[in-house]
């Protein structure tokens, strides 16, 4: 008896003690009823205090811009997280508590609860696009403008002009104006706010990249035309100063891998052709102003003929890659690493993308040309779209200022300078993790639509002498020290380290060729989808692609431009584009 | 006389297909495991075939210093003992019963046929999806083990095998007094250890290999389990999309094939071990279990 008893008592601890070790996995759940009582509490307190007047402390927490709330608010919210997340060795940290939600925590009490987390955009996409099905957002999401629109249609966001009218820092006013405020503007519906858009920054001109001492063996200028490209690549091919065997150097690379990667589009991307076309006026994959000042697609008018048959007549020469229909974004990055191709075009970032170059060949040497230049003699650029994502907040939601506020404070200490004068220890681990990149940054801030040349002139001004280096953002100030150790290194005749001379090269050599060179800007006109794009879009785009691919490998003359312009009239590109134009008037 | 041994056409070309079927099995595990110890500007530059090359341990060292892929493994190795000790339990107490005649156990068939239904047809994703959140499993690990806790297939194959134990023992065992569930345990799992031991190497790699219901079920990465969180990092990357430099840093970071390359090897590890000992019952469990008295 007494025996069977103990074995039962031991299987019952054994069951338990496994369901307990299981059960440390799922948490969560329990604390949503906490989270009501904590919500409960704040609207009471905030509903009672309302009635004796101003100086109610959750009235004023509503309507500043550092006033902790007085109680913690918790928000639920779906997260984007770095595929990359790592925490500091030893933490047992998590999106949900970390220095973030420490550091937010301590300035506004505020705290966060992940209803989701996504690292891929497609995933995190797919779980807003569940969300809003179900009906069932989050407090706060960072969704795309589709998802923005539709949130917004269907009166499931909270209105944020009195948000960020009261608690939208003057720095995160700057910054919305440095690119003229059009963030806000694709924010706006009706007059009102209902997003707080995560700005992209300029990428500057695409630039033509080139080795360097490749050049300076064969005494080659520097290239001022589209002549002088064709010189200077043919005689990298032909002439094979990176002695890698006649015939295994090649030409400019030009990325088709993918759906996302094409000659052309996205601009001051890697290994696309965008300046040769701009230079000839035409804007491929935007929609800009056409003559009549209605919107036009650039990939179908007329001046992408001159372009064409510049890469076409490249092609022949074999001053372009001949094998670009077969190579991936990978082979390519693996042909310029290994030095077997020694041409090609980038935004000003491309020394991010060459450290192996630099590690297999310390003697690398990679110049920059913007160029070549339109009939002004000026080259051509065209903006991206302003915004990145769009915070929104769940109509309903009690405090839709939190975002604004946790935003006006992130921002402070990035693009400000409250780091330098905060020592609090919350502050101190905050950009601990920031330096390293650790965690996640729940809300986040963003950035100067000119960050790259602002970064420029801040870190040469400061290699000058004529500005203290303590006057920068803390990152800026990263980069700086990280130029100075470049220079130190070549002064004392020694080999840079590999990520002081990625840094130097983008943001001292790059970036000052960008911030230097005067350009022509132009601003695409329409970013998002209409409702024929869904069906019809991926056949337009896949006969745009696969007729430009031919026209530029020779197997179709450039004549053949107009029959496919022509040919994506008809297949549904006047529908769409009389829809864009529709949209935006 | 000794009969020498043709060699045909058909011989020859059988040799190849199978020769280059391991091939393509075997190279891109190697060039993993080259890749995971090489140097991070030789796989860029594509260098790295089977063998590494400018040979380095970095990899491993950024691994041991990696914690969200130690809490994921934790979690999948968790997952398997769980998961596999449930399937297990619920595949021999199915397939036992059901072993049965018609004579000892009347509905025999229509829980047969019951089986292979729900072999054949089930609800979907979706449908499933909001079965596991209306039970409020989301986001535990209970949602990984649960859903795929009966393996049909494994109660029929395990059901098969049932039958082929001779029926004289469990008749002996039952003059002997054995109550049901003795002659199940004394008698019929001993005589099951390779179909049980297979069916385990199944349950196993299913479980440790499973990524799609960690996407599915789980909503915060800290409790991914590994291959989801392998699958989160191994994946294509938008470089089109970068907008920002933060971005920038985060896509070379994830593209680092080296690091990528030697998470994957590490996570086959347990995998490698567990086989050797599972392995020698792994032919005969699936051939026995096919064949009936």
């Amino acid at each position: 008896m007494n025996k069977k008893l103990r074995r039962s008592l031991s299987l019952l601890l054994a069951m338990t003690m496994v369901t307990g070790l299981l059960g440390g996995c799922a948490g969560g759940s329990d604390s949503v009823d906490a989270v009501t009582d904590v919500k409960d509490a704040g609207t009471q307190a905030a509903g009672a205090a309302s009635e004796d007047g101003t100086s109610d402390p959750w009235q004023l927490a509503a309507t500043s811009t550092y006033e902790p709330y007085p109680e913690t608010v918790t928000y639920t919210i779906g997260l984007r997280v770095r595929a990359d997340v790592a925490y500091p060795e030893g933490s047992t940290d998590t999106a949900e508590e970390s220095a973030y939600t420490r550091f937010m925590k301590s300035k506004l009490n505020i705290q966060n609860e992940n209803a989701f987390e996504a690292a891929d955009d497609n995933d995190y996409n797919q779980k807003v696009s569940m969300a809003i099905t179900s009906g069932d957002i989050p407090d706060i999401m960072n969704v795309t403008y589709d998802d923005f629109k539709e949130l917004a249609e269907n009166d499931m966001l909270e209105d944020l002009t009195d948000a960020y009218n009261n608690c939208a820092s003057d720095l995160m006013k700057e910054i919305y104006a440095s690119n003229d405020n059009r963030s806000l503007d694709m924010a706006t519906i009706d007059g009102k706010l209902y997003a707080i858009p995560t700005t992209a920054i300029s990428s500057g001109p695409e630039m033509l990249w080139l080795r360097g001492d490749w050049m300076d063996k064969l005494g080659l200028e520097e290239p001022k035309t589209l002549e002088d490209i064709e010189n200077i690549v043919k005689a990298f091919v032909k002439q094979d100063p990176g002695e890698n065997g006649a015939g295994k150097t090649v030409g400019i690379p030009l990325c088709v891998d993918g759906d996302t990667n094409y000659i052309y589009g996205n601009y001051s991307g890697a290994y696309k052709a965008n300046n040769i076309f701009t230079s000839f006026g035409a804007y491929p994959e935007q929609w800009i102003e056409g003559k009549d000042k209605t919107a036009v697609y650039g990939s179908v008018q007329p001046e992408m003929k001159q372009g064409l048959q510049v890469l076409a007549d490249w092609y022949k020469e074999g001053v372009i890659d001949q094998q670009l229909a077969v190579r991936t974004y990978d082979d390519i990055k693996a042909l310029v690493t290994d030095g077997k191709c020694g041409s090609y075009f980038c935004g000003w970032w491309a020394p991010y993308d060459l450290a192996g170059s630099y590690e297999l060949n310390p003697d690398v040497e990679w110049r920059a040309y913007i160029l070549p230049a339109g009939s002004d003699n000026k080259v051509t650029m065209w903006s991206g779209n302003p915004n990145q994502n769009y915070f929104v907040v769940r109509k309903g939601f009690e405090h839709p200022e939190l975002l604004v506020k946790a935003k006006s404070i992130t921002l402070d200490y990035n693009q400000g300078d409250a780091a330098y004068t905060d020592d609090s220890a919350e502050c101190k681990e905050y950009l601990d993790y920031v330096a390293h990149g650790y965690g996640v940054e729940v809300i986040g801030g963003f950035d100067w639509y000119d960050a790259a040349a602002r970064a420029y002139q801040h870190i040469s001004e400061a290699i000058d002498g004529t500005r203290n280096p303590d006057e920068m953002n803390a990152y800026e100030h990263s980069l700086y020290e990280s130029c100075t150790k470049y220079l130190e290194a070549v002064n004392n005749k020694e080999k840079p380290e590999k990520a002081n001379w990625l840094d130097y090269n983008a943001r001292m050599v790059a970036s000052k060729l960008m911030n230097d060179t005067e350009v022509n800007i132009v601003q695409p006109v329409f970013f998002s989808q209409t409702d024929s794009m869904s069906l019809m879009w991926e056949s337009l785009r896949t006969l745009e692609r696969t007729t430009i691919l031919k026209i530029v490998t020779n197997e179709i003359s450039v004549d053949e431009f107009d029959t496919f312009a022509e040919e994506w009239m008809n297949a549904g590109g006047q529908q769409i584009t009389e829809e864009v134009n529709e949209a935006i008037n | 006389m000794k009969k020498r041994k043709k060699i045909d056409l058909l011989t020859v070309f059988i040799y190849a297909v199978v020769v280059v079927m391991g091939l393509s099995c075997l190279l891109p595990l190697l060039n993993t495991l080259a890749l995971s110890f090489s140097s991070s500007a030789a796989a860029t530059a594509g260098k790295v075939g089977i063998i590494p090359v400018s040979f380095t341990l970095s990899s491993y060292q950024k691994i041991l210093n990696d914690q969200q892929f130690w809490r994921s493994f934790l979690i999948s190795v968790l997952r398997v003992m769980a998961g596999t000790s449930l399937n297990i339990f619920l595949v021999i107490t199915m397939a036992y019963p059901l072993s049965k005649s018609r004579r000892e156990f009347g509905a025999q068939k229509i829980y047969i046929k019951f089986v292979i239904f729900a072999m054949l047809f089930n609800g979907g994703m979706v449908p499933t999806y909001m079965v596991v959140q209306k039970l409020g499993m989301i986001n535990t690990i209970w949602s990984l083990i649960f859903p795929g806790a009966v393996g049909t297939g494994n109660v029929i194959l395990m059901m098969n095998f049932f039958r082929s134990v001779p029926k004289s023992l469990e008749e002996a065992a039952e003059i002997d007094g054995a109550t049901p569930f003795q002659i199940l345990w004394n008698i019929f799992i001993p005589a099951s250890k390779p179909c049980i031991a297979t069916i385990v190497l199944f349950c196993i790699v299913g479980h440790w290999n499973d990524y799609f219901s960690g996407i599915l079920y789980i909503t915060k990465v800290h409790n991914y389990p590994l291959q989801t969180y392998i699958q989160m990092i191994a994946t294509t990357f938008d470089i089109s999309k970068i907008t920002d430099i933060k971005k920038l840093e985060e896509f070379l970071a994830v593209s680092e094939k080296t690091l990528n390359s030697a998470k994957i090897v590490v996570s086959v590890i347990p995998l490698l071990l567990i086989y050797p000992f599972l392995q020698k019952y792994f032919t005969t469990g699936l051939v026995v279990g096919a064949v009936k008295e």
